[in-house]
């Protein structure tokens, strides 16, 4: 699943370890999730649409087309 | 510099955990040391008091130590699981997964080669491939993370 994470977390001038600490999850998670070896869990999706002030599908993508 | 409270909360979970982690490794670790001791320290009183009903301990000391020794390292693997996050977890699983597999197919072949190879103790080797397979695997796992 691709996802917005790095762009919205540049966009606030916040480090991986910020956003970690914001979210309460290790930096590795904000790191693997950025990176794509980690699909988060809906209540931690829901999380960052929360801080960001988003839909969750404005962060998160289907790789799946149509 | 003041640091952000988001990193500020970062690095406190990070210690958390280290310091879970740390204790961990100091209960395995000292438990062999302080059970011998404060069991020879019972035997010997018991002795005093009473050498024909004196406790004899030292038998089982090996035992009692490395039960004593898993109990601490479950207790505190406990409050590591509860600190960790979703990802922590999901590389935990995965490291206990490994350590199964590798008892799993160490244990067996090493039992047959048991008489071949005259090992004088297949169990304990096996355990240590898996408590090698676990490290391994953490060890990557931190590499890559």
């Amino acid at each position: 699943m691709k996802n917005r994470l790095k762009i919205l977390r540049a966009e606030r001038d916040w480090s991986q370890a910020e956003l970690a600490g914001r979210l309460d999850v290790s930096r590795q998670a904000v790191n693997a999730i950025e990176t794509g070896k980690h699909d988060p869990s809906l209540p931690l999706a829901f999380r960052m649409s929360r801080l960001f002030g988003l839909p969750i599908e404005a962060i998160f993508e289907d790789d799946v087309d149509g | 510099m003041v640091e952000d409270w988001g990193t500020a909360r970062e690095r406190q979970r990070r210690r958390r955990r280290w310091k879970w982690v740390a204790a961990a490794i100091a209960v395995v670790a000292l438990a062999p040391l302080v059970t011998t001791f404060v069991l020879g320290i019972v035997e010997g009183y018991s002795e005093v008091a009473n050498p024909e009903r004196a406790i004899r301990t030292r038998d089982h000391a090996g035992y009692i130590a490395i039960a004593i020794a898993m109990l601490g390292a479950l207790v505190f693997n406990l409050r590591i699981w509860r600190n960790a996050d979703e990802v922590e977890r999901q590389q935990l699983t995965a490291a206990a997964a490994v350590t199964g597999i590798a008892a799993l197919i160490a244990l067996p072949v090493l039992s047959l080669a048991q008489k071949p190879l005259a090992l004088p103790n297949p169990a304990m080797i096996g355990w240590g491939f898996a408590i090698a397979a676990l490290v391994g695997t953490r060890l990557v796992q931190r590499l890559r993370g």
